[in-house]
């Protein structure tokens, strides 16, 4: 196999020598004037240098925000910026929800850039665009010739598509899942459930190292839970990375094969593209065919015949990489074809005036190259999904999971399925750990990585309302700690309750074991305490005296916060325990025919 | 070990083993990491680069154990000076300043050079008005006098019940710390060691919040005035509790005892009762300005069970109730004298 | 020229931004710029945004419980619903009965029994603007007017005059004031000694003043600062156990001087009765003293260890005396006085002060 390619003389030498200059002074080559006789920087701050750069600020931005979405970190950081600016996102949950919650509105900023230039958030702005592009161009091994053929464009590129329309017809019916799959979403929880927890560990063991040698030094800036007493865990941190993995390697196969193959949210932009009124162009004077366009091509949108509007991510590498000067970005550019005069065949072919170089005439293709039938196919299983998700027992009303305990400020279950978009930002903001990514066990595929709770990680701590903040789309609606706590003017709707404590007294120390105990009476949270004691004097089997406070429930009390359940020294089982029971977000789901009375007031 | 590739032409005049100094460089490999390997593994353990454990006790954790001083941190008596200071009045720091003038002066305790832990009680994420935390404004006045009386560091430390930072932005501590120019020590998985308390029934090797006690020379209790559920009554004496990691929850088992076990590992240099406010039901963690009453009244003491034993009485006015059972189980210890009235104690009324 | 071999053992891609166009444009360049103080500008919004955090989401004052308890509120009493001044805050109320009185007063408990206090109400009111200012209420519920000025008069010592409240029966302090309204005795110690403290307890004098019903004065006060001008802040009641004598109920006392001097009135119901009520007293005198000043009328009692001279005698169903009195000179024009008020106010008013005595409550016994 040869690798000899019709590829002319790069004009950039590889070593960088320092060459001399008009004025005599010796330069470092990227000083060196151009040949075109431009200056240095015209080549080196090029458009695609600004794009890295930009590529590079929204990755930081989003890694900032993410690392600050963090109770002492926190402050006024818009940061769920990144998923409120997501337009499948509020798209998706207009669809779901037909409201557009809090900062979605946002998502104009990206939608309105998409209908004048096309997919450009796709390699400007999507951080998780960013990563892949990072980890295909730095292991990179092919040469010319096969980055030239893995930037083809391939049928499987249709399969977004498909996933975008079973996701908006499921969304349609109330089943929200474009988290699955939305980039932001997708990275974000990457981040919150495997990166941070990695970034946390790295900073505790730097630090015990440190302290090793004697030196008493803060390593909590390295850390994404600063303050945080334990090593924040999350269920199913090995799905999540593995799934990373396994979409970033992939792109050692093919180039941007999330983007290209699966991402819902390309799709969706893909779509809007062909309307964009910018796009790029080729001069079929110029072009030679060499297909050398290809070579950097980030979106497989074949530029060097007729370009894919809707796969293009205009990175502009097709420009850089013309060495015949053939590619432009344009505005409104004229479709060529039918002002041809000649044929290509005959080499008699003319372009106002000028001879065809390019034996291909078609420039643009603006739709998505996914046949109608297909479209149809997807929607068909669209439809299908809806029963086979929602059928399933976990999500309904009948036989909810009793763990499947949601945050404070919660919406009920479905509507909280219409909102929730998984992307764990609530999980990664929540001081205590007590917000897991759900497994299939609590909510089937349908709750799959929705937040729920797990007292024997930790417990909804009672002034804390932050998970109701970071929440973009309102499936934990903005809630102030007077609401949370029943207090002022909420005094009348009385506390957000969470779900019920129960006690196995088979498993309580003093119940069942002769030991004192009232762990959770002590930590019970709320006045006067939602856990009493029977007190009594009771002798042991070996003769000694004790006094046993036997706790019971005092369920009007009680709002489910799980401080009792975590706190519990029986820990593999707990002896109290909260479940979903009872929660305020539910009239279905309540447990006490007496709903709870108006409090007192002064 | 046949050559494999070369074209058939080549195999003619190739030889039919590798050539000498390449087969003693392969054999001379395979030697070094058998021997290797064996050495690792077979080597008695005493040996260097030996691996071998015999009966698995080689290979477990090694758990440093660390100590207290013997005489804790306390200062020498002065004879006839009082135990017990009380303050009474409505301004914090000239309360504070009366409290600890009363049984000496803080000249008397703390000197230039010294590094000094404050405890507080910052357990829960509540505001500083509901009584279930040390009053911030209490703190400041305190590191503030132990500062000027030349202090070289005052470190903060506490390991609240609810997530450390919350509880110390929450509670006020945080600022008041920070204002005041203390240190603050949020409790981290590595601050901890296990520490050793020779005589303590349940505790004697327990994890403890020791990066805060490194180099320390003065330890200073700063305990609000709390009902509490179990033990009764949450003062001084119990407030060394946020010095403890581990499985905590199992202390209530032994509730009395551990808070014996408590005062017995820790001999601070004084403490201090914070009764400006008296959280006198509901504890330990309160949640209502209902359960919460002023008690406009600082306590510095030398003896943390007479103080507690004050505040028992007076603060929380359960005078005709016999004290809590730790009060006589510490004094038998001789960890303490409950009986604060036949102490040498001053009382002033101030601002 | 790189081999294919060269290809496979480079780790990372190198010469990443090779590439071949001939052309540059200045437009490129600007439009960067152009981008990049967009970004900045993005960064700066992000930046100012996080600098402007939401006060309510990480105060340190987070939710004081205010309507959270469930606890029954506490029994106000007579105690009025707003009355915390503008910008100040009512935190705790508590009540405190007879038999819990010691929890919130120990060691002044057994003063206010004495007068029969069926109450403590105490409240905190809490300036908003500076939560170190506090104003604690007391207020002590009695049975009736009597027993609230005597549980004042027996408190009060002697304030300087500027510092009396207009109506006579309170007085100012430097940061407190105590005065009576009605059958309740009311303390209001502020924290500090402010204007801003003194203004808010003009306020809350003022909002007792207009909430609570006020009573007519008893007899003793009626004849005692009414008809004779004594001090009315000054005149002692004592419901029980005056002087020590568990005869003695139902007396009123005012200064006749500056070293512990008073006359005193109790009403009887008969003549009979006066008269050995008098006399009852006068042995109680020579307990602790002789007899003296044997040729004024009237039994002289001069205290063995003060030297001061106490007498008491009866008029009609009345019966009026001296205690500890420097002199009986000084005294003798007093009890004219006294006499001549009582011969004034005639038999109607006898009548209203056996009434009203009837109407004081059993005390119960210790």
């Amino acid at each position: 196999m040869s690798h000899e390619v019709n590829v002319p003389k790069p004009s950039g030498a590889p070593a960088r020598p320092r060459a001399e200059t008009r004025d005599g002074l010796i330069r470092p080559a990227w000083l060196k004037p151009n040949r075109d006789g431009s200056p240095w920087y015209a080549r080196t701050f090029r458009i695609t240098t600004t794009r890295i750069i930009s590529q590079a600020f929204f990755f930081a931005l989003f890694s900032f925000l993410l690392f600050f979405t963090w109770f002492s970190r926190l402050g006024g950081y818009p940061v769920s910026l990144f998923l409120e600016v997501d337009p499948l996102v509020a798209f998706a949950t207009a669809i779901s929800t037909h409201t557009v919650y809090r900062w979605l509105w946002r998502a104009l900023f990206v939608l309105v850039p998409t209908l004048l230039l096309g997919r450009v958030f796709c390699n400007w702005m999507c951080p998780y665009g960013t990563m892949h592009q990072f980890f295909g161009w730095i292991f990179n091994i092919r040469s010319n010739k096969g980055n030239i053929e893995k930037n083809r464009y391939r049928p499987v590129f249709q399969l977004k598509y498909y996933i975008l329309t079973l996701f908006l017809i499921l969304a349609g019916f109330g089943a929200l899942q474009i988290g699955l799959l939305d980039p932001i979403c997708l990275l974000t929880r990457t981040f919150v459930v495997t990166f941070f927890p990695a970034s946390d560990l790295l900073a505790e063991h730097l630090r015990s190292t440190l302290l090793g040698h004697g030196l008493d030094v803060p390593t909590s800036f390295l850390s994404s839970a600063p303050g945080a007493a334990e090593q924040r865990v999350f269920a199913g941190a090995w799905f999540v990375g593995l799934i990373i993995f396994g979409l970033v390697g992939m792109n050692l196969v093919i180039p941007r094969f999330f983007c290209r193959v699966l991402c819902p949210l390309g799709a969706f932009l893909g779509v809007l593209s062909r309307f964009s009124l910018w796009r790029i162009d080729r001069d079929v004077t110029k072009c030679t065919d060499c297909d050398l366009c290809l070579k950097h091509c980030e979106g497989a949108s074949d530029p060097h015949q007729a370009l894919r509007k809707s796969e293009c991510f205009v990175c502009f590498n097709c420009i850089d990489d013309c060495p015949e000067d053939a590619l432009s970005f344009r505005w409104l550019p004229v479709s060529i074809k039918d002002r041809v005069i000649g044929t290509v065949k005959a080499k008699t072919a003319t372009l106002f005036g000028r001879k065809v170089i390019s034996e291909h005439l078609e420039t643009e293709r603006r739709t998505p190259d996914v046949p109608r039938r297909r479209w149809l196919f997807a929607s068909i299983v669209g439809v299908l999904s809806f029963p086979f998700l929602r059928l399933s027992r976990d999500v309904n009303d009948r036989g909810f999971n009793e763990k499947a305990i949601r945050p404070p400020g919660s919406v009920a279950e479905p509507e909280f399925l219409e909102r929730c978009i998984k992307c764990d930002q609530c999980i990664n903001v929540c001081p205590t750990n007590v917000l897991q990514p759900a497994t299939l066990k609590e909510s089937g595929l349908e709750g799959l990585w929705t937040p729920v709770m797990d007292f024997s990680v930790g417990f909804c701590q009672l002034n804390c309302t932050l998970c109701s903040e970071v929440c973009p789309t309102g499936a934990i609606q903005k809630i102030s700690v007077d609401r949370k706590l029943g207090m002022k003017d909420y005094a009348d709707a009385g506390p957000i309750v969470l779900g019920t404590a129960f006690f196995n007294r088979g498993r309580c120390l003093p119940w069942a074991m002769e030991t004192p105990c009232v762990v959770c009476e002590e930590v019970c949270p709320v006045t006067p305490k939602a856990i009493g004691t029977y007190d009594e004097e009771h002798t042991r089997w070996d003769g000694t005296t004790v006094t046993l406070n036997k706790p019971y429930m005092r369920p009007e009390l009680c709002i489910g916060c799980g401080i009792c359940e975590h706190e519990c020294p029986v820990l593999d089982d707990a002896a109290v325990y909260v479940t979903a029971i009872g929660e305020s977000r539910s009239k279905a789901r309540s447990l006490l025919l007496a709903q709870r009375k108006e409090p007192n007031q002064r | 070990m046949a050559r494999s590739g070369g074209k058939p032409s080549d195999r003619k005049e190739a030889p039919e083993r590798i050539d000498r100094r390449a087969a003693l460089r392969q054999i001379g490999t395979v030697s070094a990491i058998a021997a290797g390997a064996g050495w690792a593994a077979l080597a008695p353990p005493t040996w260097p680069g030996s691996l071998r454990d015999p009966d698995g006790e080689r290979g477990k954790p090694k758990q440093p154990v660390f100590r207290l001083p013997e005489n804790g941190f306390l200062v020498p008596n002065v004879p006839g000076g009082a135990v017990l200071g009380i303050a009474r009045g409505q301004n914090v720091v000239a309360m504070l300043k009366a409290a600890v003038d009363a049984i000496g002066g803080m000249g008397r305790f703390i000197q230039p050079g010294d590094i000094v832990v404050v405890k507080p009680n910052v357990a829960f994420e509540r505001a500083a008005a509901l009584g279930a935390t040390s009053n911030p404004e209490v703190l400041k006045a305190l590191v503030e006098l132990v500062r000027d009386a030349g202090a070289k560091e005052v470190r903060v430390a506490d390991n609240p019940i609810e997530s450390p930072e919350s509880c110390f932005v929450r509670s006020g501590i945080q600022r008041a710390s920070l204002e005041a120019g203390a240190r603050l020590y949020l409790p981290k998985k590595s601050d901890f060691e296990t520490l050793h308390i020779p005589g303590a029934r349940w505790i004697e090797h327990w994890p403890f919040f020791w990066q805060p006690f490194r180099d320390a020379t003065k330890v200073i209790g700063l305990a609000p005035v709390k009902d509490h559920n179990l033990c009764r009554a949450s003062m001084t004496t119990k407030n060394w509790y946020g010095l403890l990691g581990g499985r905590r929850n199992q202390f209530h088992q032994d509730i009395h005892g551990i808070i014996t076990d408590l005062a017995l590992m820790m001999r601070p240099t004084f403490v201090v009762l914070d009764g400006t406010r008296v959280l006198f039901r509901s504890g330990p963690t309160g949640g209502s300005l209902d359960d919460v009453r002023p008690g406009q009244t600082i306590v510095a003491a030398t003896d943390s069970l007479a103080a507690d034993a004050f505040g028992w009485q007076d603060l929380l006015g359960r005078a005709d109730e016999s004290l809590p059972a730790y009060f006589e189980q510490a004094a038998r210890k001789n960890l303490g004298n409950p009986d604060w009235r036949s102490l040498p104690f001053k009382e002033a009324q101030v601002g | 020229m790189p081999t294919p071999a060269d290809q496979d053992t480079r780790i990372f891609v190198r010469n990443g931004r090779r590439h071949y166009r001939k052309r540059y444009s200045l437009f490129e360049f600007r439009l960067g710029l152009v981008i990049l103080v967009a970004l900045a500008m993005t960064a700066g919004w992000v930046a100012y945004k996080g600098r402007h955090p939401d006060p309510s989401l990480l105060g340190t004052e987070p939710a004081l419980g205010e309507g959270a308890s469930v606890h029954p509120p506490a029994d106000r009493g007579p105690l009025p619903q707003d009355i915390a001044p503008p910008g100040w805050r009512e935190t705790v109320v508590s009540s405190f009965d007879p038999d819990h009185l010691y929890e919130k007063i120990n060691g002044r408990a057994d003063y206010y029994k004495s007068f029969g206090c069926e109450r403590l109400v105490f409240a905190t009111l809490v300036q908003a603007a500076a939560p170190e200012t506090v104003i604690d209420i007391e207020l002590y519920v009695l049975p009736n007017a009597a027993n609230a000025l005597g549980t004042y008069a027996g408190e009060r010592g002697t304030p300087s005059t500027a510092s009396v409240l207009e109506s006579g029966i309170g007085h100012a302090a430097r940061n407190a004031l105590y005065f009576v309204q009605g059958r309740a005795y009311i303390r209001l110690i502020g924290s500090e000694d402010s204007p801003v403290v003194h203004e808010a307890l003009r306020h809350i004098l003022a909002s007792f003043q207009s909430t609570m019903p006020s009573e007519p004065l008893p007899w003793g006060y009626d004849l005692l600062a009414e008809t004779l001008r004594y001090d009315v802040g000054q005149i002692e009641y004592q419901s029980e156990n005056a002087f020590s004598f568990d005869f003695g109920r139902q007396v009123y006392a005012a200064p006749i001087d500056d070293e512990g001097g008073q006359i005193f009135v109790v009403a009887s119901p008969s003549d009979k009765d006066a008269t050995n009520l008098a006399h009852a007293f006068v042995a109680g005198f020579l307990e602790y003293g002789t007899r003296a000043e044997k040729d004024r009328p009237g039994t002289w009692v001069q205290d063995r260890y003060l030297g001061t001279i106490s007498t008491a005698m009866a008029h009609g169903a009345w019966v009026m005396g001296v205690r500890g009195a420097k002199t009986a000179a000084e005294a003798t024009p007093r009890l004219e006085s006294l006499r001549q008020g009582l011969d004034a106010k005639g038999a109607e008013f006898h009548a209203r002060a056996m009434d009203e005595n009837a109407r004081e409550p059993a005390k119960t016994e210790e």
